[in-house]
C-alpha cells in the first residue's frame, strides 16, 4: 500500500509540463489559470447544491442532487490536477482523478435516468396553484406561529377577506373573539397530532349562518421539524341543517321511547348503550343518561359477560325479534351492584351506521313481588319488622335486606347482597351457615339454622334464621323469604340452664319440676336414686305416684300456695318410693315461672331425711331416757332425804325421853354422851335437810318474773337483821338492776353470800357491799366483804356441795350454801365465781342475764 | 260428857306411841283409835259410821306418806263421805314442802303441821293441838 502511494506521488520518470515541450510563458499561463478558474466555479457550485440540501429539507430527489454534487466536485479536482502538473508532474495521480470522475460522471448519468419519470409527473408550481385556486375548500396555509402564508380564493369567499388583506395577520384575528381560545387549543394540540378534530367555525349573519369546518393539519420538513400548518376550511351548512333533522327526529324517537313503561335501551352492533329511557334509567338505578355509551355487557352480572359478547354477535348474523328468555329469567346488574331478574325483548331496528337492536327490559322482582301487595309494600312491612328480614333469588344469592338488618350491621344493604352477607357472620359460624343455605337451596327445604351476626358496635349476637322458599303454580322455587330473630338473651339463658341442669343433675336432693296439673316435667339423677323412677318412666306421669294418700291434701295446700306465687318453707313429709315404701323427706317447693313471669308449675327440693330422723328419734329417746332418769333420781333424793329424817326424828326424841326418865339416875359422863348423840342426829338431820333443800331446788321449776334487787337485797336485810345486828355488819349496796328471774330463789342466793359474809368475818366487824356493773349480756354483781378470806387454791371446791374448809364447831353449817348458789345462778343461765385471798376478803361475783335463759 | 276420841293414821308405830302417850297424859277421858295406813282408817272409820256413828273420831290426825293408801288419797276418800267428811283432818307429817302444804289444803284439810323434831317439840305440839282442836274448836256432833 506504501508502496502504492509512493509510486503514486512518484514524479521520477516524468519532467514538469514546463519542460516537455516548448512552452512559452503566456501559453502556459493560460492553461494554469483557465484551469484553476474553472476548479473555483465548480467547487462553488458543488458547494452550492450541498447547501440547498441541506436547508431545504423538503427537496425532491435529494440522492441525485448529492451525486451531482460529487461529480461537478470531481471535474474541478480534475482541473486542479491539470494546473499543478506544470511543477510537479505526478500523472499517476491525475489518472486516479480522472478514472474517479468518470464513475462519478457516469453514476449520475444512470440516476438522472432513474428519476427521468418521476421528475416528469412533478406538478409545476402553477398546476398547484390553479388546484388550490380551484378548490371549493379554503385552503390557507399557516407559519408556525399561525399567521397566513397562502390565502386561496375561496379563503376570500368564505372568510370575506382577499388575499392581500389576509397574508401576513394572524388566522385568529379573523374568529369571533369566543371562537378564538378554542382555535389556539387546536393550534397547540396540533404541535402534536397530524390532523385535528374539525372545529366549527359560524360565519355569516345570524339569519343565514354559515357553517364552516376548518381541520389543521402540520405541516413537518424533512427532519420531522413543524414548519408550519394546512388549514382547510369547509363550509358544511347544509351538513348542519339536514343533521339538526336527523337530530331532531332522534330525539322525537327518544321520547317515544321515553316515554314507554318499559325499560328500553337501544344497543349498536358494536355492542354500546346508544339510547337508554327512563325506565331503564330506574331499573338500573341511575339516570338514563348514565346508561348510554357503556357497553351492554357492564349491565349484566361478571359471571355472563363473556358469554353474551358470542351470543350477541351470533345474534347480530341474523337479528330476528326474539324473547330472551328461558327456565330462568336473565340477572341484570345494576349501577348499585344489585341483581335485579329480568325479561328481555330483542327487537333489531336498522339505522344509519347499521344494526341495532332494541331491548325491552321487564322487571320481574317488581313483576313477582307484585304479588306480595307490591314491592314497596312488602319492603315496608319488613322494613318494619323488629326482625332482620332478608330475600334470596331462587339460586341463593340474597336480593334484599330490609332496614334492620343494615341498622343493626351498619353496613349498607349494597354491600351485603349476592352472598357478602356471610362476611357478618361469625367466623366460626360461617362454614356451617353456608353449607346448610346451599343445602336448603338445592333441596328447596326450609331453612332453619342460629348463627352469630356482627353488629355496629362489634358485638355478636345470636339469631334465630328461618327461610322457606316460595314457589310457583309449577313448583319453581321464585323467591326464598327469610327473617333472623335476636335470639342472644335466649340463648345466654340456654347456656345458663345447661350449667344449671348440671348443677340439678350433681344435687343430691331430688329436683322434680311439675306443672300445675301434677303432671311431671323434670326429674334429675338424685329423684331417681331417692324415689326409684327413672326420668324416662316418670316424666308426663303424675306426681301423685310419690305422693301416699295420707299427704295428698297437703300437696293440693301446697300447689294452691305456689299458685298464689308462695314459696313454702322447707318442711318434712313423707313420699312414696316405687317400691310402695314411705320416704321421710324434707321438702321446699318454689314457683316455675314462663318468660312472662305466669306461674306455669313448681319445683320441688326433697332431700331424703330418713337417716336424719332416724337419728332424731334416738335422740329424742336418750333425752326422755336421761330426763326419766334425772327425774327418779330427783325423786329418789327428795324420798330418801324424807325417809332419812324419820328414824333420826325418833332417834332424837326417844334419846331425850330416854334423858328425861333416867337422867337424875345416870353420871353426868353417861349423860354427856346422850347429848352427843342428839347433837350428831340433830347434824344429820341438817344435812338432810339442806340435801332435801337442793334436791328440792333442781326438782323445783323457776317461777320468773320481774325482780328488783334493790327489794331483793332489802328482803335479806329483814331475814338477817338478827345476825347483821349480832355481828355489828354493815350491808351497803348501790343502785342495783331489774331482772328477770325467780325471786325466792335470788333472795336465798343473795341471802347465802351475805350470811355467809357474815359468819366468815374477820377481827373487824364485816362490811358488805353489793355492787352491779351492765354487761354485754346482762350484769356483774359483786359481793364484797372484808373476811377472812379464801385461799385460791379452794376457789373451785367451795361451790361443790357439802363441801366445807372449816371444823363445823369453828364455824357451823353443813357446806350446803355457795353449791345452793351456784345451781341457783346456774338455773339463771349465769355463773358466779369468787376473787379472794386469805385475810384480805372475798369478792362473789354474780353473771346474771338480764333475761333467763333456761339450761 | 262422852270421851273425845282422836284417830292417829300414821305407818310410823313409834309415832303412834309418842302421841297416844302424849296425849293421854295430857286428857285421860281421851279415847285414841289407830290406823296404820288410809287404807285401813277408812275401813275403819266406814265400818264405825254404818255400824256405831256416835263412836266415829272427832278428829284425824293424818300422816302424808304412808303405804297401800297415803295421806292425800284418804283425805280425797274421805272428805268425799258426806258423815265422815264432816270430821277435821289435821295432817301430820314430817314434809315441810310447800307442795305438800298446798296439795293437802287442795284436799280439804283442815290443818297442817310439821312433826316435831324434838322432844320440845312433841310436847309443844301435842299441847296445841289439845288446846286447839280438843277444847277451844267447837265440832260437829254427831
Amino acid at each position: 500500500m506504501i508502496d502504492f502511494l509512493r509510486q503514486l506521488f512518484d514524479t521520477s520518470d516524468f519532467t514538469p509540463r514546463w519542460n516537455c515541450g516548448v512552452w512559452s510563458e503566456a501559453h502556459g499561463w493560460t492553461h494554469v489559470v483557465a484551469d484553476l478558474a474553472t476548479w473555483g466555479a465548480y467547487a462553488a457550485v458543488s458547494a452550492w447544491l450541498v447547501h440547498l440540501i441541506w436547508r431545504r429539507q423538503d427537496v425532491r430527489f435529494p440522492r441525485t442532487l448529492w451525486l451531482f454534487a460529487a461529480f461537478i466536485f470531481a471535474c474541478g479536482a480534475v482541473h486542479l490536477i491539470e494546473a499543478t502538473l506544470f511543477w510537479t508532474p505526478w500523472y499517476r495521480l491525475s489518472a486516479l482523478f480522472k478514472v474517479v470522475t468518470a464513475l462519478v460522471s457516469w453514476a449520475t448519468v444512470v440516476a438522472l435516468v432513474r428519476v427521468t419519470p418521476s421528475v416528469m409527473t412533478l406538478p409545476s408550481m402553477a398546476h398547484m396553484l390553479a388546484l388550490v385556486e380551484s378548490s371549493e375548500d379554503a385552503i390557507v396555509s399557516l407559519d408556525t406561529s399561525g399567521r397566513i402564508t397562502t390565502w386561496n380564493s375561496a379563503a376570500t369567499e368564505l372568510f370575506g377577506a382577499p388575499a392581500a388583506q389576509a397574508i401576513g395577520r394572524d388566522f385568529a384575528e379573523l374568529l369571533d373573539s369566543d371562537k378564538q381560545a378554542e382555535w389556539r387549543r387546536q393550534l397547540e394540540a396540533s404541535h402534536r397530532e397530524l390532523v385535528t378534530a374539525p372545529i366549527e367555525i359560524v360565519r355569516g349573519t345570524s339569519e343565514r349562518p354559515v357553517h364552516l369546518s376548518a381541520r389543521v393539519s402540520r405541516i413537518l420538513d424533512r427532519s420531522k421539524r413543524l414548519a408550519g400548518f394546512a388549514l382547510i376550511a369547509r363550509d358544511v351548512t347544509r351538513y348542519v341543517d339536514s343533521e339538526r333533522r336527523l337530530q331532531r327526529f332522534a330525539s322525537m324517537l327518544e321520547s317515544v321511547i321515553d316515554a314507554s313503561p318499559t325499560a328500553t335501551v337501544l344497543v349498536d352492533d358494536t355492542g354500546r348503550v346508544r339510547l337508554a329511557n327512563s325506565a331503564a334509567g330506574e331499573l338500573f338505578g341511575g339516570q338514563r343518561e348514565e346508561l348510554v355509551d357503556r357497553s351492554v355487557e357492564e349491565l349484566m352480572p361478571q359471571a355472563m359477560r363473556e358469554s353474551h359478547v358470542a351470543l350477541r354477535n351470533a345474534y347480530l348474523l341474523s337479528p330476528t325479534p326474539r324473547r330472551m328468555s328461558g327456565p330462568r329469567e336473565i340477572p341484570a346488574l345494576r349501577l348499585d351492584g344489585e341483581i335485579v331478574p329480568t325479561e328481555i325483548q330483542l327487537t333489531p331496528v336498522e339505522f344509519h351506521e347499521g344494526v341495532a337492536v332494541l331491548a325491552s327490559i321487564t322487571d320481574l322482582r317488581a313483576k313477582r313481588l307484585a304479588r306480595f301487595e307490591g314491592e314497596r309494600r312488602f319492603r315496608e312491612i319488613a322494613d318494619s319488622l323488629p326482625q332482620l328480614v332478608w330475600t334470596c333469588e331462587p339460586g341463593g344469592a340474597c336480593d334484599f335486606l330490609n332496614r334492620r338488618w343494615v341498622e343493626y350491621t351498619g353496613i349498607p344493604a349494597s354491600s351485603q347482597l349476592g352472598s357478602a352477607w356471610l362476611a357478618q357472620l361469625h367466623p366460626d359460624d360461617r362454614a356451617r351457615v353456608a353449607t346448610e343455605w346451599g343445602a336448603a337451596v338445592e333441596a328447596h327445604s326450609d331453612f332453619r339454622v342460629e348463627f352469630r351476626i356482627r353488629g355496629a358496635n362489634g358485638r355478636y349476637r345470636w339469631f334465630d334464621t328461618r327461610g322457606r322458599p316460595l314457589t310457583d303454580e309449577r313448583g319453581a322455587v321464585t323467591k326464598w323469604f327469610g327473617s333472623c330473630t335476636d335470639i342472644d338473651e335466649q340463648h345466654e339463658l340456654r347456656e345458663k340452664l345447661s350449667q344449671n341442669s348440671a348443677i340439678v343433675e350433681g344435687s343430691q336432693d331430688a329436683i322434680v319440676g311439675q306443672s300445675l296439673d301434677d303432671v311431671v316435667t323434670s326429674w334429675n339423677a338424685a329423684a331417681a336414686q331417692i324415689y326409684g323412677y327413672t326420668a324416662a318412666e316418670i316424666i308426663g306421669q303424675s306426681v301423685l305416684k310419690l305422693i301416699p294418700e295420707d299427704r295428698r291434701e297437703e300437696h293440693q295446700q301446697l300447689i294452691v300456695a305456689i299458685q298464689r306465687g308462695e314459696k313454702g318453707e322447707a318442711r318434712d313429709t313423707i313420699r312414696l318410693h316405687r317400691s310402695g315404701a314411705r320416704i321421710e323427706v324434707s321438702l321446699a317447693v318454689s314457683p316455675i315461672y314462663d318468660a312472662t313471669g305466669a306461674i306455669v308449675g313448681a319445683s320441688k327440693v326433697a332431700r331424703d331425711i330418713s337417716a336424719r330422723r332416724e337419728s332424731e328419734r334416738r335422740l329424742i329417746r336418750l333425752t326422755d331416757e336421761l330426763r326419766r332418769s334425772n327425774s327418779d333420781l330427783e325423786q329418789f333424793a327428795y324420798a330418801a332425804s324424807h325417809d332419812l329424817q324419820e328414824p333420826l326424828r325418833m332417834i332424837r326424841i326417844y334419846l331425850q325421853k330416854l334423858e328425861a326418865a333416867v337422867g337424875q339416875e345416870i353420871p353426868a359422863s353417861s349423860s354427856q354422851y346422850i347429848e352427843t348423840c342428839v347433837r350428831a342426829s340433830r347434824r344429820m338431820s341438817s344435812l338432810i335437810a339442806d340435801l332435801l333443800a337442793y334436791s328440792r331446788l333442781r326438782q323445783s321449776n323457776l317461777r320468773p318474773a320481774r325482780v328488783d334487787l334493790n327489794s331483793t337485797i332489802r328482803a335479806v336485810r329483814e331475814n338477817l337483821a338478827a345476825a347483821l345486828e349480832d355481828a355489828g355488819a354493815e350491808l351497803l349496796h348501790g343502785e342495783l338492776p331489774t331482772l328477770r328471774g325467780d325471786e325466792t330463789q335470788l333472795v336465798q342466793l343473795f341471802q347465802n353470800l351475805i350470811g355467809n359474809a357474815i359468819k366468815f368475818r374477820g377481827k373487824h366487824p364485816p362490811r358488805i357491799e353489793v355492787i352491779a356493773e351492765r354487761t354485754r349480756e346482762g350484769f356483774e354483781i359483786r359481793v364484797v366483804d372484808n373476811g377472812i378470806g379464801i385461799d385460791p387454791a379452794h376457789h373451785e371446791r367451795i361451790f361443790g356441795v357439802f363441801k366445807r374448809l372449816h371444823g363445823a364447831q369453828q364455824y357451823p353449817g353443813t357446806g350446803i350454801g355457795l353449791a345452793l348458789c351456784k345451781l341457783i345462778a346456774e338455773r339463771h343461765g349465769g355463773s358466779i365465781r369468787v376473787e379472794s385471798a386469805v385475810g384480805r376478803g372475798s369478792a362473789f361475783i354474780l353473771d346474771l342475764p338480764e333475761a333467763i335463759v333456761e339450761p | 260428857m262422852r270421851p273425845i276420841r282422836l284417830m292417829i293414821v300414821d305407818d310410823n308405830q313409834d309415832d303412834i306411841a309418842l302421841l297416844t302417850e302424849s296425849f293421854s297424859r295430857r286428857n285421860a277421858s281421851l279415847e285414841c283409835l289407830t290406823a296404820s295406813d288410809g287404807m285401813e282408817a277408812i275401813e275403819k272409820l266406814r265400818d264405825r259410821r254404818d255400824t256405831a256413828p256416835s263412836a266415829l273420831p272427832d278428829l284425824i290426825l293424818l300422816d302424808l306418806n304412808m303405804p297401800r293408801m297415803d295421806g292425800r288419797e284418804f283425805l280425797t276418800v274421805a272428805k268425799a263421805d258426806n258423815r265422815i267428811g264432816r270430821i277435821p283432818v289435821v295432817v301430820l307429817t314430817s314434809s315441810a314442802s310447800d307442795a305438800d302444804v298446798l296439795r293437802a289444803y287442795q284436799a280439804h284439810a283442815n290443818g297442817y303441821l310439821v312433826k316435831p323434831s324434838d322432844l320440845d317439840e312433841l310436847h309443844q305440839i301435842v299441847e296445841l293441838i289439845d288446846h286447839y282442836w280438843l277444847r277451844a274448836s267447837s265440832l260437829p256432833q254427831s
